[in-house]
């Protein structure tokens, strides 16, 4: 009789620890990765599309702008963003936890500020107007072109044009000039733009990374890494079968697929590796790098003041798995 | 379910509270869900409604100012939300023109959205109507809703041009959904779980604990040393604990006593060597001790246990009995079975055994269920009570039975002489010289003597005789159905003593010495009124007593009466004899005439003149000499001197209607075998016709040989002899043998004569007669007629025959020849 009764004892021990465990494990939603249109990041949309990544897992959400991006971050809609160091370092500043997990690219050239043909220098700007992204990483070219030049936000107006709204107000005509990322920037050369500075001519290089909502980095760590390797790969398969690749992305971006190449050359793809080595060491590159932005922006006043230690915002453990696993 | 029961309470109880719980839980959990399923889908549908509505506005806004850019953030904007699959604006060439999924965008709706059905598009733009449609299989939601894309100038009608199509998937809400209802049953069994673990300790610590101590304390083999109880539990359990505590107490007291009593009883019937059984009567099995199986001899198994084992052990004479005893006590007539009888042993003899028992438990019918008793060997005392007996009924000198049986065997002769209306008589004979010899020679001696007497008794007796040995050299003797009259009784009564006489005299030769015994016999008749044995036994004793004195030499009635009629009886033979031998008798004839006065024929009677007594009645001699086979030698006489006497007349000359001399024959002359002959003879001697001769025959000599007397009659009837049947209509009147008997005549019985005239019925038996004699053609005489009245109506009612002192008194032979010489005349 007692060794029934231990026999039932231990079951419903491991009955209880069973459910004990079960229920523990949060509901797993799917993770939301969000980007704005930007060569490199089409890799994500890419890795979609070739079914690397399983749907009820990864909810990918195509976002129109930056700002929509940062928004969509900032109010827990997304779960990891592509996003340039300085939009990270805004978000930063805002109280966002977050953790940056890889880096994707560095901009040379896929930032720029395009402007009417009849405007040919910065200089000629001055009582123009031009249109920038605020939150963007274009503001820091508008700030290299107020540097470079005597002009001022007194002397230019300036609008707020998101990425998406570009196009459309250079068709319109009422902007003179507009800070643009690629692959828009190829759209307004072939409408006959000129480009008056981009992203290479900056001091400080416009870096693209990954990032993750620093609730969720480790708890979805395998999650993110499957989607970390599956981008690695599309990048693979875009090297491998660049035309299909390309093809593919431009159905997204409605591009052709050949200003789609041209704007891939304007930024500098950063390799898993790289990114790894760019993330890891104390200080790492990154962390630097975001140290001098962030000194750079809050002397601009446009940032806040960031009371994070900037090493904390960077795990490598997720860029390592998806690199070795 | 024996193993449910034994099943401890610490896994039924939480087994029974976790299985309801499940139920209760698991149906809770069911309807909540799809309760909140229902909920959800509500929700989502308003949700995803307001969601459509607030892109009407800011895509209507946007799209009407051109602002395309503006239009598609709101897209993506809105498709934020995980669950929203696909939103999307198609206009009215079904093109997608916005859309969260870029690649979608200016493609043919069709083709692009899942989900997507292009005839709705026109419905939804004509009716400006939001159309909702759920697809359950998938669990999305569609909603289309119209959409105005394009300012019409200055007009105020709304003209919807395009549709917001949004895709929304309630998979992962319902996912979720179960997930947290899972997680809340999770939750609720863990606590249940906790809650049943509780429960478990404290049922094990507060109840079940304590009761498997209490069971472990009660389940003793030892009652009797009384066990310690702890009575420390809680509540009812510590009142149970108590109540066993207190119970223990009393039980072990109880079986204590019991025990003793037990002891007793145990001690009592192995003392008594009594041997146990148990009689399971529903089920026919029996459990027997040890001391029972050990009487008839058995090992402690080798016998089986069925009621059978018994049944068949019965010695076949007593089942009948045992059985009725069995029945008698099952039937409620005798509180107790008890029943003696033999069962079979081992070695396949009998033993004699009592067993005594009662029926224990009874069902609702009143049926025996359950049967003890026991079996007591009663072999010693069966065979002692034997010899008891046997001593107590037989004499131990001669094995015969003693004065004791004969005073029980007495009365039961008495009843049944009485009912036979028979006399029997007892005789008591006595050896005289036994007490000299018990003397002189010794007990042995006198043993022997009487043993001898003993031996002769018995050989000699009838088979209904009853004989036994009363005292010393005293016996008696029963005889049983002598005859219906006390004298024949007495007679055969003392032929059979004077028969034992003569044998007992026989002589004995003891120790080579040869001895003649004497004995004295005392004669008792009974049943008499008052018949008692002891009355029989002492006047028995009083005859013997007289025996010395008595007229029959050693042998004396108690009734001198008897004895003195017998004695008469006996005498009167010796002067018969005598008689004959002196010539004494003589014969007288009496004439029979017709209706004319004829002298038609003459009966001849037998006359005894003793010189001393004068006339001797016939009626007194003729019955002994009938009785004592004197008969024979007078018949003869009778006949012989008859003959002579008609001879005599012939010679002189017989008168002219003279027909018959006519003598009486008794049935004993008449059946002798040379009876014939000496008819023969004295016939030839004296040269008579037959025809002249008619014999006299009464009714009572067809009785007993009828078929014997008819071929006699017949033989004699062809010699010429002619028959008359005597005193006819006083005994076997059977009309029958009239037809077939060679008789001639009927002579009617005086006794019908002697008052014809009085008695109408006397007359009308007469006239039946006579009218019957006369058509079998017969004479028909009427003896004893004493006057002319008589005779006359004799003669009126058609007798043609008469016989009487009126027509001619019995006169002697010389007397008579004168008679016969007037007739002649």
């Amino acid at each position: 009789m007692n060794l029934c009764i231990n026999k039932i004892l231990k079951s419903f021990t491991i009955i209880s620890l069973f459910l004990s465990v079960m229920s523990c494990t949060p509901y797993q939603k799917p993770l939301t990765i969000g980007a704005a249109p930007w060569p490199n990041f089409e890799f994500a949309f890419l890795a979609n599309e070739l079914g690397y990544l399983d749907k009820e897992q990864y909810s990918l959400l195509e976002l129109t702008s930056s700002t929509s991006v940062i928004q969509a971050f900032q109010t827990a809609k997304l779960d990891v963003a592509f996003l340039s160091l300085d939009e990270v370092l805004t978000l930063v500043a805002l109280g966002i936890d977050l953790k940056i997990i890889s880096v994707i690219d560095r901009s040379k050239g896929g930032d720029a500020l395009m402007a009417r043909p009849e405007i040919k220098t910065l200089e000629d700007l001055k009582w123009h107007s031009i249109g920038y992204e605020n939150k963007a990483s274009g503001a820091l070219l508008l700030d290299e072109v107020f540097t470079l030049t005597d002009l001022n936000n007194q002397t230019v107006q300036l609008h707020e044009v998101k990425q998406n709204e570009v196009k459309d107000a250079y068709l319109k005509g009422n902007i003179d000039a507009l800070i643009v990322r690629e692959p828009v920037k190829q759209q307004l050369l072939a409408l006959g733009a000129r480009e008056l500075i981009n992203s290479s001519a900056l001091g400080l290089p416009i870096i693209n990374v990954l990032v993750v909502r620093g609730d969720l980095y480790q708890e979805k760590e395998q999650q993110i890494a499957h989607f970390l390797s599956s981008y690695y790969r599309a990048h693979l398969f875009y090297e491998k079968n660049p035309a299909e690749a390309l093809t593919s992305m431009s159905v997204r971006l409605q591009l052709y697929p050949y200003f789609l190449e041209k704007a891939i050359l304007n930024s500098q793809f950063i390799n898993p590796k790289q990114a790894l080595m760019r993330l890891s060491g104390t200080p790492s590159n990154i962390e630097l790098q975001a140290e001098q932005l962030s000194i750079l922006m809050s002397e601009k006043r446009m940032l806040g003041q960031i009371q994070t230690d900037l090493s904390s915002l960077i795990s490598t453990r997720i860029l390592e798995r998806a690199i070795y696993e | 379910m024996n193993k449910l029961r034994q099943t401890s309470l610490i896994i039924l109880l939480p087994a029974i509270l976790f299985i309801v719980f499940i139920i209760l839980q698991g149906s809770v959990f069911w309807l909540d869900f799809h309760n909140k399923q229902r909920e959800l889908y509500s929700e989502s549908e308003q949700d995803i409604k307001g969601l459509a509505g607030q892109l009407q506005t800011s895509l209507s806004n946007s799209l009407m100012r051109l602002e395309k850019a503006r239009a598609q953030d709101f897209v993506s904007t809105a498709a934020l939300n995980e669950n929203v699959k696909t939103v999307a604006v198609v206009d009215n060439n079904q093109q997608v023109v916005l859309s969260n999924n870029f690649r979608e965008k200016y493609m043919f709706a069709k083709l692009q959205l899942e989900r997507y059905e292009g005839q709705i598009l026109d419905r939804v733009i004509n009716q400006n109507e939001i159309v909702v449609k759920y697809f359950e299989k998938s669990k999305e939601l569609v909603v289309y809703a119209p959409l105005q894309m394009i300012s019409k100038g200055n007009s105020l009608n709304r003209k919807f041009n395009g549709v917001i199509f949004i895709r929304y998937s309630l998979t992962s809400a319902y996912s979720e959904l179960i997930h947290d209802s899972l997680f809340m049953l999770i939750n609720f069994s863990l606590i249940l779980l906790f809650t049943i673990t509780l429960f478990v300790y404290f049922i094990n610590r507060l109840l079940v604990l304590p009761l498997k101590r209490l069971a472990e304390s009660v389940n003793i083999t030892d009652i009797t040393n009384q066990p310690i109880i702890q009575d420390t539990g809680l509540g009812e359990v510590g009142l149970l604990q108590r109540a066993f505590s207190n119970l223990i107490v009393d039980v072990s007291n109880n079986i204590n006593q019991l025990e003793a009593s037990e002891e007793r009883w145990l001690y009592a019937i192995n003392a008594a060597r009594d041997g146990v059984w148990d009689w399971d009567v529903d089920n026919g099995k029996v459990y027997y001790s040890n001391r029972w199986k050990e009487m008839l001899g058995f090992e402690q198994e080798n016998i089986s246990k069925d009621i059978l084992e018994w049944e068949s052990r019965i010695h076949p004479d007593d089942v009948f009995q045992v059985t009725d005893d069995l029945g008698a006590h099952f039937s409620g007539r005798n509180s107790f079975f008890e029943s003696t009888h033999r069962l079979k042993c081992s070695n396949n003899e009998y033993l004699w055994v009592l067993s005594r028992g009662q029926a224990v438990s009874w069902d609702t019918e009143g049926n025996p269920l359950r049967v003890i008793g026991t079996t007591t060997d009663v072999s010693a005392y069966k065979s002692s009570n034997e010899q008891i007996q046997n001593e107590l009924e037989l004499d131990n000198e001669t094995n015969l039975p003693n004065q004791l049986q004969l005073q029980y065997h007495i009365p039961q002769e008495i009843i049944r002489l009485q009912s036979k209306n028979l006399q029997g008589a007892f005789i008591t004979f006595e050896c005289k010289q036994h007490p000299t010899f018990d003397e002189s020679k010794g007990p042995s001696y006198s043993k022997e003597i009487l043993n001898t007497i003993a031996r002769r008794l018995e050989k000699n007796k009838l088979s209904p005789d009853f004989v036994c040995h009363i005292k010393e050299a005293e016996f008696g003797i029963v005889l049983s159905d002598l005859h219906s009259s006390p004298e024949q009784a007495a007679e055969l009564a003392l032929i059979f003593t004077k028969k034992l006489d003569l044998i007992l005299t026989l002589p004995i030769i003891i120790a080579d010495e040869e001895l003649i015994l004497n004995f004295v016999y005392g004669i008792t008749l009974f049943p008499d009124a008052e018949s008692k044995a002891e009355n029989i036994l002492k006047e028995s004793a009083i005859a013997m007593d007289k025996a010395e004195d008595s007229q029959f030499g050693n042998i004396s009635f108690f009734s001198k009466t008897i004895e003195n009629k017998i004695h008469l009886k006996h005498s009167l033979r010796t002067q018969i004899r005598k008689a004959l031998d002196q010539q004494s008798f003589s014969l007288f004839y009496q004439q029979r005439v017709d209706v004319f006065g004829n002298l038609v024929g003459v009966e001849a009677f037998v006359r005894w003149y003793d010189s001393e007594q004068g006339w001797i009645n016939p009626t007194d001699f003729m019955p002994v000499a009938e009785e004592s086979g004197l008969i024979i030698p007078l018949g003869d006489w009778v006949i012989r001197h008859a003959f002579l006497e008609l001879q005599g007349w012939i010679k002189k000359g017989l008168p002219k209607h003279f027909k018959t001399l006519s003598m009486n024959v008794s049935p004993k002359q008449l059946l002798q075998q040379d009876f014939l002959t000496s008819l023969n003879k004295y016939l030839l001697e004296t040269g008579i016709d037959a025809n002249l001769i008619e014999l006299e025959i009464s009714e009572t000599v067809l009785v007993s040989h009828t078929e014997l007397v008819i071929n006699k009659l017949n033989e004699m009837r062809k010699l010429g002899f002619r028959f008359a049947i005597d005193d006819f209509g006083t005994g076997y009147s059977s009309f029958s043998y009239l037809s077939v008997l060679p008789i001639s005549t009927l002579k009617i019985d005086q006794s019908f004569i002697v008052n014809l005239l009085q008695q109408e019925n006397q007359q009308v038996i007469v006239s039946a007669i006579i009218n019957m004699g006369k058509s079998l053609n017969l004479d028909i005489v009427a003896e004893g007629i004493e006057n002319a009245d008589e005779l006359n109506l004799l003669i009126y009612k058609g007798c043609n025959q008469f016989q009487g002192d009126f027509i001619g008194a019995p006169a002697s032979a010389s007397d008579f020849r004168h008679t016969i010489v007037t007739q002649n005349l």
